[in-house]
């Protein structure tokens, strides 16, 4: 009975600052499930990916789909596949102000549910559980949130501008 | 205080810990336009609690209310109010406003001391 060969794995350390350790993290949570070596194995090869094509004298660029030259590469990145296709658990509403996606049969907004978890610190199994839905479609609030994080921030801000009209003055409250 | 809780800040934790502090809530309704809610939440005699400021104010100006109360995210995510904030923050409106908080809009982010 011959033994199984043992994978052959090393553990990396690095000091990095807390936004890193914090980006990192996030990353990990929202694309590979909270594993951080995937999300970190992945950075690289991509990273590794837009090295190989400078030095091939290619420019990496972001461009829409219908404006692609007619060659053309792109790289497959894992953990990516889906993001920017349809969504399953994500619709558009026709909202007055707002234009971010919103869980489907609920009210809540995408970019709020991936918020709340950030803020608690839960996992996706956490924040499913909080609110009720399937796991799946907190995982894909939390992929929307990261590709449409500029639109999320900017109806934050509006919500915020609101809101701060209306801080008491505390220092007759305390 | 008696609080219908909107359905985007509705965590299970959220609403434990203000049923825990003494305060009646209202489950929100689910997939229901915030018009219906705000008018369930006069209807039921409750202060409505959400981070939608801009909508629910709104709403706040279209009549008699039993109160707002408003939470918001920091531009500072370590700022940024849990759930457990929120709970603390509530309470501290119910002992500052013991007559309850008909017709005020008060947001949250400023009952933490």
């Amino acid at each position: 009975m011959s033994a199984t060969p043992r994978k052959s794995r090393h553990r990396l350390f690095a000091d990095v600052p807390e936004a890193t350790d914090a980006q990192v993290r996030q990353t990990a949570r929202t694309f590979y499930r909270g594993v951080v070596s995937d999300a970190v194995t992945t950075a690289l090869e991509t990273f590794h990916w837009v090295v190989d094509a400078r030095m091939r004298g290619k420019r990496v660029i972001a461009t829409d789909a219908d404006m692609l030259p007619g060659t053309y590469e792109e790289p497959v990145i894992a953990g990516l596949e889906s993001v920017g296709q349809q969504w399953t658990w994500l619709v558009a509403r026709d909202h007055p102000w707002r234009r971010q996606l919103w869980i489907k049969g609920r009210n809540i907004a995408a970019g709020d549910l991936a918020r709340t978890a950030a803020i608690e610190g839960w996992t996706a199994e956490d924040a499913a559980h909080e609110f009720d839905l399937p796991v799946e479609a907190v995982l894909e609030a939390q992929r929307y949130a990261e590709v449409a994080r500029d639109l999320i921030a900017a109806e934050e801000a509006e919500n915020r501008i609101v809101a701060q009209r209306y801080e008491p003055e505390l220092a007759h409250l305390r | 205080m008696r609080i219908y809780v909107d359905e985007d800040t509705a965590s299970g934790q959220l609403i434990a810990r203000l049923r825990s502090a003494g305060h009646q809530v209202l489950e929100p309704l689910r997939g229901t336009p915030d018009a219906r809610c705000w008018h369930h939440a006069q209807v039921e005699g409750a202060a409505v609690l959400t981070t939608n400021a801009r909508d629910f104010v709104a709403l706040a100006g279209t009549g008699a209310h039993h109160g707002l109360l408003l939470v918001y995210r920091e531009n500072d995510p370590t700022r940024d109010m849990t759930a457990k904030a929120i709970a603390a923050a509530v309470d501290r409106v119910a002992a500052t406003y013991p007559g309850g908080i008909s017709e005020q809009i008060l947001t949250l982010n400023g009952f933490r001391w």
